[in-house]
């Protein structure tokens, strides 16, 4: 436990090593995570996109030209089994290069096209950037020069690094926006934070826009009435929780600096999607998946309290 | 994804996906609003088996056609008569039969469906709602 304290305040930014083992676990469970981001459904048959959208008001590159023919039967197949292929073949950890790019264009079409109108959710951008990070991340293991090569990551830690950067990056832009929309200042958040009480009509919205869904009460209900009588009754409490919660996005990039930081940091992260499910009936999957995957990464932990990695001195934290 | 939240901030686009400032969120104001769909006898319709559109779709849907008429009326939608939000509600009401969802309405399934707006308040310690419809499809 001391060790562990040392090292959550230590910086090992950029230079953490991982095993290949834990990237194959991330690995394979990023691919599941990518599979269901992207077809929402476990069932290859049962896939879909949308066959109509507005090209004015599409989302990424669904808005550069008319790919609603994406959303024909046999095109949907095609797609759909071409990204079962690849993931397979990802998963394996064979042909990284090609995959990645081709996984991303994939999420960067029927995500963008399940995401139009732009701003209408945000729920899968995560996945696409984490793979989008990865690409860009064997782009340049294959080209960088080679005293580079030898100085640098690994491939599998590179990978992981490349990941946690990108979702990082989902993070702190939200909470900048937040800082910046709601009135900016010199401290951050402030302003976001003072106009927390507000957040009860949110609550209440979310609240009948889950139920008008399938006209069932949400399991959020009580909850979220619990949540605004509070909000509007005794505000501070509320105010300080979501608070927490602001400014853990805002410190996200704190999870790369060494392993200890990354799993305390990716639980309150975790928790704080797992809090606004509770209130607001918005569930967060992905980001919860990668968050799992690239910072808490339990199957590091396991495997230290099994002994079968130890603490390095240069590192603190490596594997066997 | 910075330039993305830089490019946005004079209210353009500041989304391309996977691209996002993230926006969600990032104010709060004393008030919000929604909208559901009625059947043309006046019950409620559940959004996702009715048209495959989740409710939060539909109001960003809305939410975009009552900013289109920014140009045409002055002030809040906040502010507008029930008129003025028809323009906005019957855009939507045809987004979703002629874009989004056509199977849903084909065979006039979904004919007099109407489009009700829901404001949501924040009043003191109390929160209050007021609905009104403010479109309907003609069956034509």
């Amino acid at each position: 436990m001391k060790t562990f304290f040392r090292t959550l305040f230590s910086n090992q930014l950029g230079r953490i090593r991982y095993a290949p083992w834990e990237w194959t676990v991330m690995r394979i469970g990023f691919a599941i995570t990518f599979w269901f981001a992207t077809w929402h459904t476990w069932r290859p048959w049962a896939v879909n996109i949308h066959d109509h959208y507005d090209i004015e008001r599409a989302n990424g590159l669904p808005s550069l030209m008319d790919l609603s023919w994406a959303g024909q039967p046999v095109p949907t197949y095609v797609i759909a089994a071409l990204s079962l292929v690849l993931l397979v073949i990802y998963a394996a950890g064979r042909w990284k290069l090609g995959t990645t790019w081709v996984l991303f264009l994939i999420q960067a079409v029927v995500g963008g096209i399940h995401s139009s109108p732009e701003g209408s959710h945000h729920a899968t951008q995560v996945v696409a950037l984490v793979m989008l990070g990865q690409a860009a991340w064997f782009t340049w293991e294959r080209f960088r020069p080679r005293r580079l090569a030898e100085s640098g990551l690994d491939s599998a830690s590179g990978a992981i690094f490349w990941s946690q950067q990108m979702i990082c990056a989902g993070y702190v832009i939200s909470a900048v926006s937040k800082w910046v929309n709601s009135g900016g200042g010199i401290i951050p958040g402030a302003k976001w934070v003072n106009q927390l009480p507000n957040i009860a009509v949110q609550f209440e919205k979310n609240r009948l826009q889950a139920f008008y869904d399938n006209l069932e009460t949400p399991i959020s209900t009580e909850t979220n009435q619990w949540a605004i009588e509070l909000l509007l009754n005794r505000p501070g409490l509320m105010m300080f929780f979501l608070a927490l919660g602001f400014y853990i996005e805002l410190l996200a990039f704190l999870t790369l600096f060494n392993r200890a930081s990354a799993l305390v940091v990716g639980i309150g992260l975790m928790s704080l999607h797992a809090f606004i499910f509770t209130i607001m009936n918005l569930p967060f999957y992905y980001f919860e998946a990668v968050d799992f995957l690239f910072f808490v990464n339990l199957p590091f932990w396991g495997a230290l309290v099994l002994g079968k990695v130890r603490f390095s001195s240069s590192e603190k934290l490596a594997t066997t | 994804m910075a330039l993305c939240w830089v490019v946005g901030r004079d209210g353009t686009r500041a989304e391309f996906y996977p691209l996002s400032s993230f926006p969600m969120y990032s104010k709060f104001d004393d008030r919000s609003y929604l909208v559901y769909l009625k059947s043309a006898d006046g019950e409620p319709l559940p959004t996702v088996p009715t048209v495959s559109v989740f409710s939060t779709e539909l109001k960003k849907q809305y939410g975009d056609d009552l900013n289109d008429l920014k140009k045409q009326f002055k002030g809040s939608h906040f502010d507008w008569s029930i008129d003025q939000k028809r323009l906005a509600g019957e855009a939507t009401l045809r987004y979703l039969r002629d874009v989004r969802s056509p199977a849903s309405f084909a065979d006039g399934k979904l004919d007099g469906v109407r489009l009700v707006d829901v404001r949501v308040f924040r009043e003191g310690n109390r929160i209050v709602t007021r609905e009104d419809e403010v479109a309907a499809l003609s069956a034509d």
